[in-house]
């Protein structure tokens, strides 16, 4: 979906809620959660492969080899993706066919391939067709999308392994390498740059004022439109000219899809009121741009009334239209950017006892995850694969450790000298060792964690680092001093950091959600000083239906976007 | 414009400050129309200022680099946002922008920072927010070892 942001000095994105009922796209999930967020970052990716040093099976020729992708679910399942051709006679094939994955930054997508040798009789068989079993399995292999793209070369090798008795236990014998290159698709880092502007937009009534946004959604056969992109809002304006709007060819399909753009009143309870819409592909857009002239905006007709869309007096222009080719999130990541992944953990009274079942703390013997482990391992495997090093600065706040006065920033790890662990599990090993060292006290801060964080940030900097630093902070109750963590804040909003927010247990976090500029106006210090950034992403924990996307998720996927507004802002090049 | 030629003294150094925009200005309660610009300055004398916006209304934006040299030894420079016609010229906006929110600390050489603050009118009350970046230009005799 969308990789569509407002630049640095940025204006607001829209709070969440439904379309107004005069809208055709009103009550959809998607748009739903599409206007709660600024977008997801999907990627189209081609996988290529060959393989050297494959097992012989055949006695009188070489091995025929074929390579079958699976994607592997969180369970274990494996689901068929692709075949690749199959090559004759050959131990070191490079097959030709490609498999198009979309990349999706804030899942894990495992991958699983098994390499077969195709008996000389299936030869002219169209590889659809083959009966897997009927083949000679020649060898498997698994990795993560992710290790694949944050390759320099982006090239993984893997080791082929083959088991020759399933129940018996040992080591797989070798059997080759399979390399798995992945290219980015063209139509994704080809990007139109758009200014839009707006005329004369009517007033809905006399005392009211209009703060107009426009929503661009991609039309589709079958359903509702599936929202793209969004603008800012602009406050009191009749006459809004909104910043430069980005869109991928791939975003949007083709050049000669059609878009639906619509202009909405901004209302912060979430009903945004229908000013008027236009129907226009990004082809019609830039035949607007060169002829100079504006399109009237309609309004689709009302239930009951004539059938007749209302043709207003307010009109849209493009002022710019301009199409170039620019680095996408993938192209830093091969030029050698990382995302260092911080944690701060909340072990303030209010968690209950961790001893005790009620507790949000409470280690289930069982293994069973509380939902500080489930959020800590939701955003931490994601994360680890664009982290060279894996040590992760772990933290716990609001507790005091053995024989101390409480702390608001102490090293999970019990360190006095050092706040990293190894990998995910070392956050686990951590934390569960913290939780009979420390006691639980209080009062909830996170200005001292975020300025912690921010000097890692500032100190990696210094040293010439490419690193994005995201701060994970789990919290089970509200912030105690709202303005020294605004203060935290507003100080970190320039350095290469994104801290996000996951609440956990059954307290209201609605006055939380102000630290999320999302929600609300951009964040001012008690001197004066306003985020220039909004690093602040901010969700209550809860569980998933089946099917649903995580909220934890939905929070990672604006990272990219969060990553790209630094570096584009900054000018930053990939420096491949 | 500055009287001094201040290049030469190695107790002085440039900035380069670029005003990128502003939101939300008011005169007199109601929306600004027109005709805005932005100066950026050390004390009375040493001082650079942006063209007018005529068209940004509340929202204007300049997009403009402007190079003031200032005494290393500065702790503070005043951002202030005037609304200007043939016979008036009226502040009505300011902000303090603090040296320690782009220099010093761990910020590396020829960081470009990116700055905004709450803009107070001459009553002290709110008045919007401007938007710049900042950075410092590296002298030419430490950049020379590079």
């Amino acid at each position: 979906m969308g990789n569509c942001f407002s630049d640095v000095a940025g204006g607001r994105a829209a709070v969440g809620g439904s379309a107004a009922a005069a809208s055709a796209a009103s009550g959809n999930d998607a748009v739903d959660h599409f206007l709660k967020s600024r977008g997801l970052y999907g990627s189209q990716i081609e996988l290529s492969f060959s393989a050297t040093n494959m097992r012989d099976r055949d006695v009188l020729s070489k091995s025929d080899p074929m390579l079958v992708v699976y994607t592997k679910g969180r369970d274990g399942t494996l689901t068929e993706a692709f075949r690749t051709e199959v090559v004759l006679n050959s131990l070191n094939p490079t097959w030709i066919a490609k498999h198009t994955i979309t990349f999706q930054f804030e899942v894990v997508q495992s991958l699983e391939f098994h390499a077969y040798d195709v008996d000389t009789q299936f030869h002219n068989m169209d590889v659809k067709m083959l009966k897997l079993e009927e083949q000679q399995f020649l060898g498997e292999a698994s990795c993560v999308l992710s290790e694949v793209v944050t390759r320099p070369s982006r090239s993984l090798t893997l080791d082929l392994v083959y088991r020759e008795d399933p129940m018996v236990s040992g080591n797989p014998r070798r059997c080759g390498q399979l390399i798995v290159h992945a290219e980015e698709c063209i139509s994704s880092k080809t990007t139109t740059e758009m200014i839009l502007k707006c005329s004369n937009l009517e007033y809905k009534d006399l005392f009211s004022r209009s703060d107009p946004f426009l929503l661009i959604s991609k039309i589709v056969e079958v359903g509702v439109p599936i929202p793209v992109c969004k603008t800012e809002v602009l406050k009191n304006d009749h006459h809004p000219v909104w910043k430069p709007v980005f869109l991928s060819i791939q975003q949007v399909g083709s050049k000669e899809n059609p878009l639906m753009i619509e202009c909405f009143n901004f209302s912060s309870s979430g009903k945004h009121d229908l000013i008027g819409k236009v129907q226009k592909s990004l082809a019609d857009l830039e035949k607007l741009h060169s002829s100079g002239e504006g399109e009237h905006l309609f309004l689709p007709p009302t239930a009951g009334h004539n059938h007749q869309n209302k043709e207003l007096k307010s009109q849209i222009f493009v002022e710019k239209f301009s199409q170039s080719s620019r680095h996408t999130f993938l192209d830093y990541l091969t030029g050698g950017c990382e995302l260092n992944f911080m944690v701060a953990i909340d072990f303030t009274a209010s968690n209950g006892n961790p001893r005790l079942p009620d507790s949000l703390h409470y280690v289930d013997p069982s293994g069973r995850l509380n939902a500080y482990q489930r959020a800590i391992i939701e955003v931490g495997e994601v994360l680890q694969f664009y982290d060279s090093d894996k040590r992760f600065p772990a933290w716990g706040f609001g507790a005091r450790p053995i024989d101390g006065p409480v702390s608001h920033c102490f090293n999970l790890n019990g360190s006095n000298n050092h706040c990293e662990v190894d990998g995910v599990q070392g956050i686990m090993i951590a934390y569960t060792s913290a939780l009979y060292n420390v006691s639980l006290a209080g009062p909830t801060l996170f200005g001292p964690v975020i300025s912690n964080a921010a000097l890692i940030a500032s100190q990696s900097l210094a040293n010439g680092g490419r690193k994005y630093f995201v701060l994970l902070i789990i919290t089970d109750g509200v912030v105690t001093d709202l303005q020294e963590t605004k203060d935290a804040i507003v100080k970190a909003s320039d350095l290469p950091l994104s801290i996000l927010i996951v609440g956990v247990g059954g307290a209201d976090f609605k006055e939380m959600e102000i630290l999320d500029a999302d929600k609300g106006d951009r964040l001012e210090s008690s001197t004066g000083r306003v985020a220039s950034r909004d690093i602040v992403q901010f969700i209550p924990f809860r569980d998933v239906q089946s099917g649903e996307i995580s909220v934890v998720q939905a929070l990672l996927a604006e990272l990219p976007t969060q990553f790209l507004s630094y570096m584009r802002s900054r000018n930053i090049q990939p420096n491949m | 414009m500055s009287p001094f030629n201040l290049k030469a003294t190695s107790s002085f150094q440039t900035l380069e400050i670029t005003v990128l925009s502003c939101e939300d200005l008011c005169i007199n309660g109601r929306s600004v129309k027109k005709n805005t610009c932005v100066v950026v300055r050390t004390d009375p004398l040493n001082f650079r200022e942006t063209t007018t916006d005529t068209e940004g209304g509340s929202y204007p934006s300049w997009d403009q680099k402007l190079a003031l040299d200032m005494s290393i030894r500065e702790t503070c420079i005043t951002l202030e946002v005037h609304c200007r016609t043939l016979s008036v010229d009226r502040i009505i906006g300011s902000a303090r922008m603090p040296v320690n929110d782009f220099m010093g600390g761990y910020f590396p050489q020829g960081y470009l920072s990116f700055l905004s603050y709450r803009l107070k009118d001459p009553k002290g009350l709110d008045n919007g927010i401007i938007n710049v970046s900042v950075r410092l230009r590296v002298p030419e005799y430490l950049s020379r070892g590079k």
